[in-house]
């Protein structure tokens, strides 16, 4: 059975000018269907970059990725876009809300971009935020909400297009411990009825802890075996 | 593709940031609204021409007797015997084309019992075709007829503005005085619109008292030591035959008169065109005042685009993260100032239309509101829309997903 993600020699280099700033140096993983790994390391290490490459939001310098066995290491940007909006749901820690919109509008962000009835976007997300706790709000704007709250939807919308991996960058990090609780438990809540593969970056061993199968670490741009 | 989410998209972002979405609509308002103005006022002058033109009647060629100071006349008078009747004859006899004719003189009004200031008024002694070949239109009472030429009618059709101020609207059946005849109002001629500065101007028959030719040589002796008439009017096939006509009439009337030229030709096709020629200039410049602005407009858009990407940089890494490619980026955001160039260019054509309709009222101007001008500024500012939204809609679309969703 060939691995759900499989990374052979990524690296990447950012370029500053003159100067050439390595931030991964060869970075070998393989993750299987409905596996949760969670990925440590000190600050700078290169975790959200190494979660951006898995995104296919940003493209490795070099090395191989095959997502189900399919290479997509350099794919055009439609074809890429469309793997992002199929294959991946992000969370990130700053929530990515846009203020403009009620959460049921944001929620259904990601099926605008699919081919997803109107009717059916509506449905869906409502569903969804049933699903996270907010069916009682979805006429909101974000402002409205807490940090917590804010986190619930932008999980909400990670999973509008059933995607079998979500991508989750310091969830939990710009949220107080009871909000930091009730995120945990929705994630493995989520995990257990939908099995979705989740990649977590944090930096707090409790959280690698709880929300991990297995956890890696990056230091020297590689993965510490 | 533009689906409908893609508007859906654009009313938020103007729900969200109306101050913004009104500023550009505004330039792109004064945009459209100042292309809308100019065309129409440019169409308004086109078409006030047409309209002095006609009121001579298009067709007509007419041959006017120029003023000769008295100490030339006694070195041209054995020449030539200045415009006369015979000249009719002899025009109709050589030069073809020529149709119907009338003729007319022209004097001042000397002794009257007309109660109203008389200065300025004149005696036009008519052959009575010139109702017809003039269009002089009557609003009471009738025309001058043949008949009344023929049997030398003491009668008269007053001018609008002469009949208004002596008999303030009841002129019909009045008798009135001129010379030492008495004569009786018979009809009175609708204003006369002025062509400006037209070489026969209409505005004359205002005020003027109109006899039959034949009775005004008997009863008021207007005849002139040198000329006998002071205009001949010749119907030809239609206005692109005046200049032809005239080129023809020059020479044979030139040599009818020894030689000497002492009459003026004047073919409405040819001050049409000397008029149309001056206008097409201040055209160019109304149109390039309109460009200037249209730009000005577009500028605006472009600069209040580039203003919303940079602000909404992190919504744009978002988008990009669930699943937006870099040509639905861009389409996003080139919808977007479409949509503001259409309204505002929409919005404008009504504005431009009230702003020309002041302008033409305040400034008692003809203005014209052409279909064509609409439809011409309404594409326009799609145009524009498209023009000036590309560049700040490709920058959007070139944002590096990763770095845009570190910020904010
Ligand atoms: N666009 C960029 N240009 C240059 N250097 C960059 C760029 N993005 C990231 N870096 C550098 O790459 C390194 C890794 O960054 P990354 O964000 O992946 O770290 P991280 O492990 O997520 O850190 P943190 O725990 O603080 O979030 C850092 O040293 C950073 O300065
Ligand atoms: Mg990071």
């Amino acid at each position: 059975m060939t691995a759900h993600i499989a990374l052979t020699g990524i690296t990447k280099t950012y370029r500053r000018g003159a100067d050439e700033v390595p931030v991964l140096n060869g970075v070998d993983l393989e993750i299987q269907r409905g596996e949760r790994v969670a990925i440590m390391g000190r600050s700078g290490s290169g975790k959200s970059t190494l979660l951006n490459i898995l995104g296919c939001l940003d493209e490795p310098s070099s090395g191989g990725y095959l997502l189900d066995g399919v290479d997509v290491a350099h794919l055009p940007d439609d074809d890429l876009s469309k793997v992002r909006n199929r294959t991946f749901g992000f969370v990130f820690q700053a929530f990515h809300l846009l203020k403009g919109m009620t959460i049921v509008e944001n929620v259904e962000l990601p099926m605008e971009y699919s081919n997803v009835s109107e009717k059916d976007q509506r449905h869906r997300a409502l569903e969804l935020l049933e699903l996270v706790g907010l069916g009682h709000r979805v006429s909101h704007r974000p402002s409205e909400l807490s940090g917590g709250e804010r986190q619930r939807v932008a999980i909400a919308r990670a999973l509008a297009n059933r995607p079998s991996i979500l991508l989750a960058d310091e969830p939990t990090g710009a949220l107080d411990t009871r909000a930091q609780v009730a995120i945990l438990e929705l994630l493995t809540q989520i995990h257990a009825s939908l099995g979705t593969t989740m990649i977590i970056v944090t930096h707090d061993p409790k959280v690698a802890e709880e929300l991990g199968d297995r956890t890696i670490r990056i230091s020297d741009g590689r993965v510490e075996t | 593709m533009i689906k409908k989410s893609h508007f859906r998209r654009s009313l938020v972002q103007f729900r969200t940031h109306p101050l913004r979405t009104a500023l550009a609509l505004l330039g792109m308002v004064l945009g459209v609204s100042s292309v809308v103005g100019m065309v129409s006022i440019g169409e308004g002058a086109q078409r006030e021409i047409i309209a002095s033109i006609e009121a001579l009647g298009g067709d007509v060629v007419h041959i006017k007797a120029k003023d000769i100071p008295d100490e030339r006349i006694t070195e041209i008078v054995n020449d030539s015997r200045g415009l006369n009747r015979n000249d009719i004859l002899a025009l109709q006899a050589t030069v073809p084309g020529l149709g119907e004719s009338t003729y007319a003189r022209w004097t001042n009004l000397g002794v009257s019992d007309l109660p109203t200031a008389t200065y300025n008024v004149k005696i036009v002694a008519a052959e009575p075709r010139l109702f017809e070949i003039h269009k002089l239109k009557v609003v009471q009472g009738r025309a001058l007829q043949q008949l009344d030429q023929q049997f030398q009618r003491k009668v008269v059709v007053l001018g609008s503005e002469l009949a208004a101020r002596a008999y303030a609207g009841n002129a019909l059946g009045k008798r009135i005085r001129l010379g030492y005849a008495y004569f009786e109002v018979v009809g009175v001629l609708a204003a006369k619109k002025s062509g400006g500065d037209l070489p026969l101007d209409p505005e004359l028959y205002n005020r003027s008292v109109i006899v039959p030719y034949n009775t005004a040589i008997e009863e008021i002796a207007v005849a002139d030591a040198y000329k006998e008439l002071d205009v001949i009017s010749f119907r030809v096939e239609s206005l692109g035959q005046t200049l032809i006509a005239k080129r023809a009439i020059g020479p044979v009337l030139k040599a009818l008169h020894g030689g000497v030229t002492d009459f003026e030709i004047i073919a409405p096709e040819e001050i049409l065109e000397k008029k149309r020629s001056t206008q097409a200039i201040l055209n160019v410049v109304l149109i390039s005042i309109a460009a200037i602005s249209l730009i000005v407009g577009g500028i605006g858009v472009m600069n209040i685009m580039l203003a919303n990407i940079m602000e909404r940089i992190s919504e744009i890494g978002l988008r990009r993260a669930v699943g937006a490619s870099r040509r639905e980026i861009r389409n996003q955001f080139l919808i977007e100032s479409v949509i503001i160039c259409f309204v505002g260019g929409a919005i404008g054509v009504v504005f431009g239309f009230v702003i020309s309709f002041l302008v033409g009222w305040g400034f008692d101007l003809q203005v014209a509101f052409a279909w064509e001008a609409m439809v011409v500024s309404f594409g326009l500012s799609v145009a524009v829309g498209v023009v000036f939204g590309s560049w700040p809609a490709i920058r959007a679309s070139q944002v590096n997903p990763v770095e845009a969703l570190q910020h904010g």
